[in-house]
């Protein structure tokens, strides 16, 4: 299945889009989403080694998602506010 | 009542602070981050924050309500887009009933703010342009 999913800052730079179509199978994961990116985008491995994965804008880290859970997907780069 | 955004225009310190009051609290502590020109030997010029909106405001609503829970009024601003050096960047304020709360959650908000909340900054640099966080 194809998922958008949403990049931000050095990542969205490094591929020039801000959002990119990913082919995911069930069930969805946060590594899953990483190693799909990184399968399309290779030259992203450096920066998304240390990028968190958002699924419906919460941060997920082992659970996971059937795919009509899922309504939005998001990479976040270290985040460097204040 | 808590207060949280992401502003794209400059921030207004008084009218920020002016939300923080009520009569319940009698101490109210504020943090403004600003642009700094000097960070060792890197000179910045200016600065650029982008956000994930929609999560960041999410973000900060939980952390001001899990504040106010414990009984105050929070205040969390941040700036997107460019600014200049000493334009204000963040503004967090907690209003409590007494100093030692207050100084206490407005130190946990901005360092959690800081940690959590998807905004980032890219600088702009005399030798460079960098992305903010830990590289």
């Amino acid at each position: 299945m194809m998922f958008n999913v949403k990049l931000f800052a050095i990542l969205a730079e490094q591929i020039g889009q801000t959002e990119v179509q990913l082919s995911l199978t069930a069930p969805i994961t946060a590594a899953a989403v990483k190693a799909a990116l990184q399968e399309q985008f290779p030259q992203t491995a450096a920066v998304l080694a240390d990028c968190l994965v958002a699924i419906n804008q919460t941060f997920v880290s082992e659970e996971r998602f059937a795919p009509d859970e899922v309504t939005e997907i998001a990479l976040i780069p270290p985040v460097s506010g204040g | 009542m808590h207060y949280v955004a992401i502003a794209a225009q400059p921030l207004d310190v008084q009218a920020l602070y002016e939300k923080l009051k009520a009569p319940q609290f009698g101490g109210i502590v504020t943090f403004v981050g600003t642009v700094r020109q000097w960070t060792d030997d890197v000179e910045t010029q200016s600065l650029e924050y982008s956000a994930y909106t929609e999560m960041a405001i999410k973000e900060m609503t939980k952390l001001a309500v899990a504040i106010e829970a414990k009984g105050a009024n929070v205040v969390i601003v941040h700036r997107v887009g460019h600014l200049a050096l000493t334009e204000e960047a963040v503004f967090v304020g907690v209003a409590a009933a007494h100093r030692g709360e207050a100084f206490k959650w407005c130190e946990y908000l901005i360092d959690t703010v800081k940690k959590q909340v998807p905004i980032w900054k890219k600088e702009f640099d005399t030798d460079k342009v960098r992305w903010g966080g830990p590289q």
